[in-house]
């Protein structure tokens, strides 16, 4: 235990003391701690376990490059895994346990894996544990890696999205960051300038340097905000802490003209045998704990470094009451060969011998936090000279600026340890140096396959502290420059963010937008149970004691004999007109439409260019000029807007105008043998009006359109109205006696039992309208239409195509079941199943399939796989019920 | 015979209300209309304008919000959208929740379509502080319920 509380100092209040809990102990800390700082304060040297080798860790650094004080925050529904000691401010009632420990973080039976470590190099599930097979040593190998838990729960918090624009977004509230900011604020510009901590300041306000930030109207500033992503057209995502708010974090999407980055830089560790042992930390996190929390990191220091910073950190050292034991400079040929201690440092072996210290502060060179930066697709190259990776040609309108650019005059001297021992690259993700030059001796050189292979920075930290120590050891083994070793792309995010922020409102109901039935709330009284098909629509009518499935047989078989009432109202709804809108259709339709008389229906096919099915329905010809397409409920978004583009790109001097109406009317169906006889009843203008035939009119003041057309393979009407009737509309209908309101999963049924097609479930994006048995069309067309150049070439036309036929069994037959075409599962599949059912009707299994060949198989009899189960079914034409079209024209 | 009750988008749904925001469902008559380049305009607004009660949505093509619309050629979609006037001294934080706009390059008469959280609207700036939201009727719900999560 040697960090310790200084009596002075720090920017912390000391008149709000703050309890909270750490692995189970209750500690205390103050206002403006983090809980790294805290820690260190209440003399915790161990804080987690490492990734691999369950090494005993403690706090290295003071800010988002921490690799190793990675904790679980909070516990249940709250729990936040993988969190960063760094980074979370201290606050009343604090929970935190370690992590990647078992059965505790004193005493970790997984630290064998230490012991083991000769069997654990980089890559060694490619190279070990292969006798006898890899697999009997996976599951357990799998359960000790990985760091926290995830929560079991929902999470409780809210989160939030916030969009913003200004002139100038500047990134980091140091000094460089400030002067940005004001600079360009004075001159007018609307300006954002957003701080990961809860303060502006940057060092300076640990190096006792004046702030001054003069708040004006067009600067605005968000501190606790962590720019993580750059995106293109200069959109920064950044992620607000407002935990002391309504909402736990808010995520800005912020658009700026221009981006300065004054992101600063990160101070890099030296590599050497024990760099890991708690007690060594980088110089500047030592100084930083000292001054801005008031909390001494040990009692007696060795600095070690390459570069001039060490003599003022030692200066620093000594005003915080930390002991000086030595100052070590590779540049003078001294060096740290090894530390003592497991759980502390007590000593360190140096070229001038044994040094006493409890606490190692290094000092390796600064890296400036290029991430955004490289992120914006700008490029970066290595400074001999300041031995560090600086920005290069930006691509998106931003700058970098400060520390960030690389603008340091520290004299640094590069120095790789030739010591024997465990060095550390990567403390995160316990890649050490053996790993990267087994990496170069294997030749995974590139920096993209050293990553891979040795997991080097692909902690939670994201190798900010290893990843340039990482490439410099592989230029010094491959005989590279750092330059020529090149460095990873950095993607987003910066830092870890969570689920919950980037779901932000999107939970529940606000998961995705619900769309409701005009006549929803009827439904509802009704009992209807509901399922999202795009639209919210009943499924069934469930009575008492009844199962969903039941209540679906029940309303099919009540359409059948009397008359079913369907809402029918997300039916695609599209106007057509203009005095070009029949040769519109004739070249959007693989059917003919320009022939159809005013008041008459024709049932068409959309295609794609592809001659692939992507919407099929009737067209209605209202007038001379003027079409009615009833689409698919799911394409007519889709539909209107593929026939807009036609008229854009390709007709554009055409005289047809597009609608999507579907909302306009809402759409009720009456099926069944009874269905013109309730609808007369009801009023409607339904007398002598044919299948395929149309009629409008008015009831009162109401419009009401009224196609006989059938989906079901009976009588059908549908009557669409105004949406705001169709309540009125649903509930006098279902008054009449002997009309049964049916669903979604009815009207599935009823039309297997006919054989209709469901464009999507009975056809995928290979179905042509040959396949489906519609071919004739096309034959007889001899104009053009979208997918006809498509449908002409040989592939279309061959007969060994899966064709849509019937299938009957004695057992229902699963959807997506194979046909075999072997005698033996495996084998060749044939085709499979798309719709199935129980026919309320004929009392069997039927169900509709695309089989190779089908159309010449009728009557053959084949076998079908499924999950293990083989079933053998007849083969028939599609059509079960009424192959003559009697129901429809009675 | 039928006797025809009209149903209100709104019913059933709870408008939203909160401090320094005014949500108010609009009863309007909306239509649509869609004129072939080349047509005469006169008295409909350019890109991306409001005057009057017309909105222009596109090219070619404009949403007509109030009553009696003079166009005969306009096709009614009175049933099929509906609309909300939000303003207030936080209009411009709600809506930032979900909208991703410059509000100083988006001035007052202006009137853009857009996608508010996950659903496209069509947003009308009216005056400094005042804004109509039009959208589907079927989206009414879950609009009333991300405006209530937002204020």
């Amino acid at each position: 235990m040697s960090g310790a509380r200084r009596p002075g100092g720090g920017r912390i209040d000391r008149n709000r003391p703050l309890c909270f809990s750490f692995d189970g102990r209750t500690l205390s800390g103050f206002a403006g701690d983090t809980l790294a700082s805290a820690l260190l304060a209440n003399g915790v040297d161990v804080v987690g376990r490492s990734f691999k080798y369950h090494r005993p860790r403690g706090v290295f650094a003071a800010g988002a490059e921490e690799p190793n004080a990675v904790v679980q925050l909070e516990i249940g529904a709250y729990l936040s895994p993988n969190r960063v000691a760094t980074e979370i401010e201290l606050y009343e009632g604090l929970v935190a346990h370690s992590v990647n420990a078992w059965p505790s973080l004193g005493f970790d039976l997984y630290a064998i894996n230490d012991r083991l470590s000769r069997l654990l190099p980089a890559g060694f599930y490619y190279k070990t544990f292969m006798w006898p097979h890899w697999h009997l040593f996976e599951g357990t190998i799998r359960k000790a890696a990985g760091l926290g838990a995830a929560p079991t729960q929902p999470d409780p918090d809210r989160y939030e999205h916030r969009h913003a624009h200004c002139d100038v977004l500047v990134i980091g509230g140091g000094q460089a960051g400030i002067s940005a900011a004001r600079d360009a604020a004075q001159s007018g510009a609307r300006v954002m300038l957003v701080e990961a901590s809860s303060e502006l300041g940057g060092r300076a306000l640990w190096a006792g340097d004046a702030i001054n930030v003069d708040q004006t109207e067009n600067l605005t500033i968000l501190t606790r905000t962590t720019a993580f992503g750059y995106y293109d057209h200069n959109l920064v995502a950044a992620v607000e802490d407002c935990s002391s708010g309504v909402a736990k974090e808010r995520l800005w999407k912020i658009r700026a003209k221009q981006v300065v980055i004054a992101t600063g830089a990160i101070e890099r560790p030296l590599v050497f045998p024990g760099n890991d042992v708690p007690g060594v930390m980088l110089a500047s996190a030592v100084q930083r704990y000292a001054h801005g929390f008031g909390v001494a990191a040990g009692k007696r220091v060795a600095l070690f470094g390459n570069n001039d910073g060490l003599f003022d950190y030692a200066t620093a050292f000594e005003a915080a009451g930390i002991e000086i034991a030595a100052i070590l400079d590779t540049r003078r040929g001294e060096e740290v060969i090894g530390v003592k201690g497991r759980k502390r440092v007590r000593a360190v072996q140096t070229s001038r011998g044994e040094i006493a210290c409890d606490l190692l502060a290094v000092s390796g060179g600064w890296s400036p936090v290029v991430h955004l930066f490289s992120q914006s697709g700008g490029s970066i190259s290595f400074c001999d000279k300041r031995q560090m990776f600086v920005p290069d040609k930006a691509v998106q309108q931003v700058r970098c600026v400060g520390a960030a650019n690389g603008d340091f005059d520290l004299n640094t001297q590069p120095w790789q340890s030739r010591a024997k021992g465990k060095a550390f690259v990567d403390l995160a993700n316990d890649v050490t140096a053996a790993d990267v030059m087994l990496a170069a001796r294997e030749n995974y050189a590139s920096v993209e396959h050293l990553k891979r292979y040795t997991t080097l920075g692909m902690g939670p930290d994201q190798g900010k502290t290893s990843n340039v120590n990482g490439l410099m050891l592989m230029g010094d083994a491959t005989g590279r420059t750092p330059d020529a070793v090149g460095t990873t792309r950095f993607r987003p995010p910066y830092t870890p963010i969570s689920f919950g922020v980037i779901s932000g409102a999107r939970v529940g109901n606000l998961m995705r937008p619900r769309k409701f039935l005009p006549a929803h709330g009827w439904h509802q009284t009704l009992g209807a149970v509901f399922e999202d098909y795009g639209w919210q629509r009943p499924d069934a009518y469930p009575q008492a004691g009844e199962s969903l499935g039941e209540a679906a047989i029940r309303e099919a078989r009540a359409v059948r004999t009397s008359a079913g009432l369907f809402d029918a109202s997300p039916l695609g709804k599209i106007e057509v007109w203009g005095s070009d809108a029949a040769r519109f259709l004739d070249f959007i339709y693989v059917g003919t439409m320009s022939t159809l008389n005013p008041g008459r229906i024709r049932y068409g096919l959309m295609l794609d260019e592809n001659g692939v099915i992507i919407d099929d329905g009737v067209a209605i010809r209202l007038a001379e000029d003027r079409f009615l397409l009833h689409t698919t409920s799911g394409g007519a978004e889709r539909i209107a807007a593929m026939l807009d583009e036609w008229l854009q790109c390709e007709f554009s001097g055409w005289d047809v105008r597009v609608l999507d109406c579907t909302l306009q009317w809402g759409t009720v169906t009456l099926s069944g043998p009874n269905a013109i006889e309730v609808a007369t009843a009801l009023g409607l203008p339904v007398e002598a009006l044919p299948h395929m035939h149309f009629r409008a009119d008015q009831l009162g003041n109401v419009p009401v359109r009224v196609a006989r057309v059938s989906y079901t393979g009976e009588a059908t009407l549908e009557i669409s109205v105004p949406a705001r009737y169709v309540k009125s509309l649903l509930e006098t209908a279902a008054a009449i006696a002997g009309v049964t309101p049916f669903g979604v999963l009815a009207l599935d049924l009823l039309r297997t039992e006919k054989g209709y097609v469901h464009v999507g479930a009975d056809t995928d994006g290979m179905t042509t309208p040959g396949d489906i048995g519609l071919g004739r069309a096309i034959a007889k067309k001899t104009s053009d239409f979208v997918g006809r150049r498509s449908l002409l070439r040989p592939a279309c036309a061959r007969e060994d195509r899966l064709q849509l036929v019937g299938l009957e069994s004695a057992n229902a037959l699963p959807i997506g079941a194979h046909i075999m075409e072997g005698s033996n599962a495996p084998c060749p599949s044939g085709g499979f199943v798309t719709s199935t059912c129980i026919s309320p009707t004929l009392g069997r299994p039927i169900a509709l399939a695309r089989i190779r060949e089908g159309r010449a198989r009728l009557g053959e009899t084949v076998k079908l796989f499924d999950l293990g189960q083989i079933f053998e079914a007849k083969i028939v034409a599609p059509c079960f019920l009424d192959p003559d079209g009697r129901r429809l024209h009675d | 015979m039928i006797d025809w009750q009209p149903t209100s988008p709104w019913t059933g749904i709870d408008i939203p209300m909160c401090d320094g925001i005014v949500i108010v469902a609009e009863a309007l008559s909306f239509a649509r209309l869609r004129l072939l380049p080349g047509a005469d305009f006169t008295g409909l607004p350019g890109p991306r304008q409001a005057q009057n009660r017309w909105l222009n949505m596109g090219p070619c093509e404009w949403l007509f919000c109030g009553n009696h619309c003079p166009r005969p050629d306009a096709i009614d979609m009175s049933d099929a959208l509906v609309a909300l006037s939000i303003s207030g001294e936080n209009v411009f934080d709600l809506l930032s929740a979900g909208i991703a706009i410059d509000w100083q390059r988006f001035s007052v008469g202006t009137c853009a379509r857009m996608r508010l959280g996950e659903t496209a609207v069509v947003l009308h700036r009216r005056e400094e502080q005042q804004f109509r939201l039009i959208f589907g009727a079927p989206f009414a719900r879950y609009l009333a319920e991300w405006l209530a999560h937002h204020v």
